[in-house]
């Protein structure tokens, strides 16, 4: 049989200009199969370099395929699938194929061979996802979509720099292993943190994602931090910054959720968190840590998605965000609330889910390079996880005290894509066969030890007695906290505006000051040349004969000088 | 039937349900440390030896997490209009 080598992105970067024009179930049929067949494209490539081609003087490789490339592909096509049939009901014209022309371009960088490919697909992402963020339509969208613009344009520009001084550096645009040992190659690591949502700039994450509508976050909380985390794993593994930067953003985003009201900005500050997790491993940089982190962005992209997912049917169905507005949603909506759980469970590395089999390599790769203070932090995270996603969340939202709200199920889509997901994290926690064996290096570690079952109920548990022992301080009032984004929603335009008000008054000080000297200068010619100045006068007949006499003596004496 | 006997009913269900749920955590906490007489446990750092140390570490680090989320939010908690009109849903 030939190989098929088209590149996966097509059908979903080409779909995004059909679906607008199509409608009904010929519509809802393309969201569910456009992924499906890039799915399908991703599974038949073969591996290596499929396609080249020369550009000026580089060879670009927009398609080559590893492990490593085709295991963020499939999720990403997967999550494409999943999140579409979510927003099957999506009423938006927009939403949807920007999502997928994000998915593309995602799946482009992960299928990239070169930096100037991965470039270009990684700047369609940021215009992309920024369009599924403003299809929301509030002006609060709007305006998050601006600075989340604001932001992933800076990165790019940052990228952009390093990429062009790689090349200048190496003569090569191949995308392999680096280290930040030179400024261009710093500037690579500084625009992927960016997207990565690392400290100090995590907080355009939550500033924006929970802005989108009830089916954008699904999309968005899928592709942009993955994306960071492939290119990080495959460009900077070993980087020993990763781990501490890593540790710094797990902790930032629990703390930051367990101070959250708003669900989905809960879960947003959630993502933080898991992407620290992810870096952890990236800086870790063994098999063991790569395999892990490979595993968990496989698996956490579901469970994050599922979450979201039953957070977008809550807000769908009751328009409410704000858990404090929320509670005892499980008595009419059972089915969304179970998923809620098993998502939770997952994100809590409960046995016999997603998260167990594929958390935990981190945390072993950490104990095998006998990093002891590593390995406490990454586990008392994990607690934290299971604190606000594993128990904070699922119980706000659709268990403590009853509302009185008693809205339906969400639509039979969205109940489907919720349904399917579920399964895929149990399925994934029980058969984990298949997920290693798409990992990037051979698994050498077994999940379901009894040690290892042991202490992770005895962590789940002890951190649900705290949570029990501590609930009402875990009833968080509608507030924000303040972050990092301060600085360029208050300072940085306060700046500006105090700039422009000090140009604003030297201007008029020196309009004033030019002013006064035209004055005096037209005052000083007036008295010169005036009627009543001296050159003005009459003069005598004498006086003038007198000064020629003297101009032409003068003359004469310059003349034989 | 009232609404305040509504209220009522459904106030003394969430009290047994916490009592409940409290005891069924309580006892399986417990014998979540007991199975650690017969499991062989793997320590791979000194300090994981404790016993129960898994427990305690959960528990630990959920209350310690909240405290300075108490403390955050106390420097840096602000009205959810701080940046202009709250978000709407």
């Amino acid at each position: 049989m030939p190989e098929l080598t088209l590149h996966p992105a097509l059908p979903l970067i080409a779909g995004a200009l059909l679906l607008p024009w199509l409608r009904g179930s010929l519509r809802s049929t393309a969201i569910v199969a456009l992924p499906l067949v890039a799915l399908a494209l991703v599974w038949l490539l073969p591996t290596g370099a499929v396609r080249q081609l020369q550009w000026l003087d580089y060879t670009l490789v927009p398609l080559q395929v590893d492990k490593l490339s085709r295991l963020f592909a499939m999720v990403f096509a997967l999550i494409a699938a999943g999140g579409g049939l979510f927003a099957v009901g999506q009423k938006s014209r927009v939403e949807v194929p920007m999502a997928f022309v994000y998915a593309g371009s995602a799946i482009g960088v992960a299928l990239a061979g070169d930096l100037v490919t991965a470039f270009v697909f990684w700047e369609m992402m940021a215009v992309a996802s920024t369009l599924v963020l403003w299809s929301q339509g509030s002006a609060a969208a709007w305006h998050a979509a601006q600075r989340y613009l604001m932001i992933h344009l800076a990165g790019g520009v940052l990228l952009f720099a390093g990429i062009t001084g790689h090349i200048v550096d190496t003569g090569s645009v191949a995308f392999g292993p680096m280290a930040p040992d030179s400024m261009a190659q710093g500037l690579i690591l500084a625009g992927f943190l960016v997207n990565a949502a690392a400290l100090p700039l995590s907080a355009w994450l939550p500033d924006a994602y929970p802005e989108a509508s009830w089916s954008g976050t699904v999309f968005l909380s899928a592709f942009t931090t993955k994306v960071a985390v492939y290119v990080l794993m495959r460009g900077f593994a070993g980087t020993e910054l990763l781990v501490w930067l890593g540790l710094a953003m797990a902790y930032y985003g629990i703390v930051y959720a367990l101070l959250e009201d708003d669900m989905r900005r809960m879960l947003a500050y959630t993502i933080v968190n898991q992407s620290g997790f992810m870096l952890v491993g990236i800086g870790l940089g063994t098999e063991m840590a790569l395999n892990g982190v490979a595993a968990q962005a496989f698996t956490g992209v579901i469970y994050m998605a599922l979450l979201l997912m039953a957070a977008g049917a809550v807000l769908l169905t009751t328009g409410r965000r704000r858990c404090s507005e929320l509670g005892g949603l499980f008595r009419t909506m059972p089915l969304t609330a179970g998923c809620a759980v098993v998502g939770a469970l997952a994100i809590s590395s409960f046995p016999l889910t997603s998260g167990f089999v594929s958390k935990a390599m981190v945390m072993q790769a950490a104990a095998d390079s006998q990093l002891p203070v590593v390995w406490l932090l990454l586990a008392a995270a994990s607690a934290g996880v299971v604190l606000h996603a594993g128990l904070r969340f699922p119980w706000l939202v659709f268990f403590q005290h009853d509302a009185g709200l008693r809205p339906p199920e969400a639509p039979a889509s969205m109940r489907w894509a919720m349904v399917i997901f579920a399964l895929l994290c149990i399925v994934m926690g029980v058969w984990f066969g298949p997920l290693y064996a798409l990992l990037p290096h051979p698994v050498a570690y077994q999940p379901y030890t009894a040690a290892h079952i042991l202490t992770q109920l005895q962590l789940l548990l002890f951190a649900g007695l705290a949570f029990l022992a501590l609930l009402p301080r875990l009833r968080r009032s509608a507030a924000i906290t303040l972050d990092f984004d301060w600085v360029w929603r208050r300072l940085l335009p306060g700046l500006v505006g105090v700039g422009a008000s000090l140009l604003r008054q030297a201007r008029q000080a020196a309009g004033r000051a030019a002013a006064a000297t035209l004055q005096g200068a037209r005052a000083a010619v007036e008295r010169a040349t005036g009627m009543d100045s001296r050159l003005a006068k009459t003069w005598p007949t004498g006086a003038m004969a007198l000064s020629v006499l003297l101009l032409l003596l003068g003359y004469l004496a310059l003349y034989y000088l | 039937m009232t609404m305040n006997q509504d209220d009522a009913r459904i106030q003394v269900g969430a009290a047994a349900r916490r009592k409940l749920t409290w005891r069924g955590m309580l006892v399986l906490a417990a014998l979540s440390l007991l199975a650690e007489f017969a499991v062989h446990m793997h320590p791979r750092f000194a300090f994981e030896s404790v016993f129960g140390f898994a427990a305690w570490l959960g528990l630990a680090a959920c209350i310690v997490l909240i405290a300075v989320a108490d403390v955050l939010a106390w420097l840096l908690g602000r009205p959810d209009n701080h940046y202009g009109s709250a978000p709407d849903a």
